[in-house]
């Protein structure tokens, strides 16, 4: 039914959308070497254009990772540089004492005066929203030219983080003679709280006690039912005594008492099981 | 592509600029939990080398103690290593006995060492613990001794007291003696004690 023109016009539609697709991933390699310089290698930073522009990548930290300032205003100083170190171990386990050590060295000729030393937790997905401040560590430390300095900091990730990503960010700020202020952030990246496997603790033996008892309570329970339950279909033999006359047999008793025994019948006071009428404390 | 390539291109460029050689990281710390005149105090020392190579000649000397204030029980104050490998660390432990309370600024202890070989010197602070306190023994003691003398002084007092105020009086030989006087001999006795 459709010619071949027709043909020739649907085979032209369905390729020109790849042929636009195509134009495309060239004009953003052009872009993209553009901006390469002040891209960073993980996560997004919203303030990345905030960033002085002037400043060379090599220069604002000497560590693999590219960080940025986390403030837009305030920057870091080219002549200081920062290593650290966390003593405790790359991972973070939940309610245990994290530390780490921080390097700052004086590369210019000015003195610096490091003033405080602060560590945050922050969203993952968005590095703006604090989650938890530490306790910001006040050095006002004096580092002259050409010389190092190290800082120790020690944090506590609380029992409920665990398990859970977060963005741990170190700030080090620091001002130089002139009393310009600066700030380094000397980690900047995402780290999950781990959660110690306990061996075996009081708790839980406590509750495998618990839990034994419970069982063998069931146990007894089912065992009690079934005994009441088998009892129930025996007679009961109920002990009722010696009642009425005729349940006692007395041919075993003389006849001469047997006889006194029947005329004294008649009297109530000789034979205990007559009378009938009891009075206390009379006398006969 | 070329984009890997540019990134590539920064990323060795960026290790250039880095420093080679080697890092040392240095921290004091106090291990005592509580700092107490007359006792021993433990202040350990840990160095880090965060570098890519040997850190040569480390001194790390401490002269933040005057050695009026502090007697040295064991350990050195001036230490020196000939080496300390690339990601590797060396700790060391002073124990010091304050001689006197009250507060103490536990300042830095410097680090000096060679980079690389034949390098210029290298100096570095530590990590200082921060003003601490130091107690005084009578304090000390009287928060955590057994006090075996205030428990056992207690007791006696207590028996004596309890002794007098078990008598009957009524039938005292000498009737002018009222209970009043004898609470008062009883309370004699045992503040006159403390």
């Amino acid at each position: 039914m459709f010619n071949f023109g027709s043909k020739i016009l649907v085979l032209f539609l369905v390729t020109f959308p790849c042929g636009q697709m195509s134009f495309g991933q060239v004009s953003a390699e052009e872009s993209a070497e553009d901006i390469a310089p002040h891209a960073t290698v993980d996560e997004e930073e919203e303030d990345e254009l905030l960033v002085e522009e002037d400043q060379v990548p090599g220069s604002e930290s000497e560590d693999d990772f590219d960080e940025d300032a986390a403030v837009g205003d305030v920057t870091s100083h080219p002549d200081a540089d920062t290593t650290i170190i966390f003593v405790t171990g790359e991972e973070f386990p939940a309610n245990e004492i994290a530390k780490f050590l921080v390097g700052f060295t004086n590369k210019g000729s000015q003195d610096f005066t490091v003033h405080s030393l602060e560590a945050s937790f922050r969203y993952p997905q968005d590095f703006q929203f604090y989650i938890q401040n530490f306790t910001a560590l006040p050095l006002s430390t004096v580092v002259q030219p050409q010389q190092q300095a190290s800082f120790e900091y020690s944090f506590i990730p609380a029992q409920s983080m665990a398990g859970r990503p977060f963005g741990l960010v170190i700030l080090l700020n620091y001002q130089d003679s002139e009393g310009n202020g600066f700030q380094m952030a000397i980690y900047n990246q995402t780290v999950t709280i781990v959660e110690l496997e306990e061996g075996l603790d009081g708790e839980t033996m406590f509750m495998y006690i618990f839990l034994t008892g419970l069982v063998v309570l069931a146990i007894f329970g089912m065992y009690q039912v079934l005994d009441s339950r088998m009892r129930k279909r025996l007679p009961v033999k109920v002990e009722t005594g010696t009642g009425g006359k005729n349940d006692v047999d007395i041919s075993w008793i003389p006849q001469e008492t047997l006889n006194i025994m029947s005329k004294a019948s008649a009297s109530p006071k000789a034979s205990p099981r007559k009378r009938t009428k009891r009075a206390a404390g009379v006398d006969q | 592509m070329r984009v890997l390539y540019v990134f590539a291109l920064l990323a060795l460029l960026g290790q250039g600029t880095g420093e080679e050689g080697a890092r040392l990281l240095a921290s004091k710390s106090l291990l005592n939990r509580y700092a107490v005149e007359g006792r021993d105090l433990t202040l350990q020392y840990n160095i880090y080398n965060v570098g890519t190579s040997a850190a040569l000649e480390v001194e790390l000397s401490d002269d933040s103690f005057p050695p009026e204030d502090f007697g040295i029980v064991s350990g050195m104050l001036n230490v020196k290593w000939d080496r300390i490998a690339p990601a590797s660390n060396v700790s060391h432990t002073v124990v010091l006995r304050p001689l006197k309370a009250g507060y103490f600024n536990f300042t830095s202890a410097s680090v000096s060492y060679l980079a690389q070989e034949g390098g210029h010197v290298v100096v570095g602070y530590t990590s200082a613990p921060g003003q601490g306190g130091i107690l005084a023994q009578r304090e000390f003691d009287r928060r955590f001794s057994p006090h075996y003398v205030n428990h056992s002084s207690f007791q006696t007092i207590g028996m004596v007291i309890v002794d007098f105020s078990q008598r009957p009086l009524t039938k005292l030989p000498v009737k002018s003696l009222d209970t009043t006087s004898f609470k008062g001999f009883s309370l004699f006795v045992l503040f006159s004690a403390l």
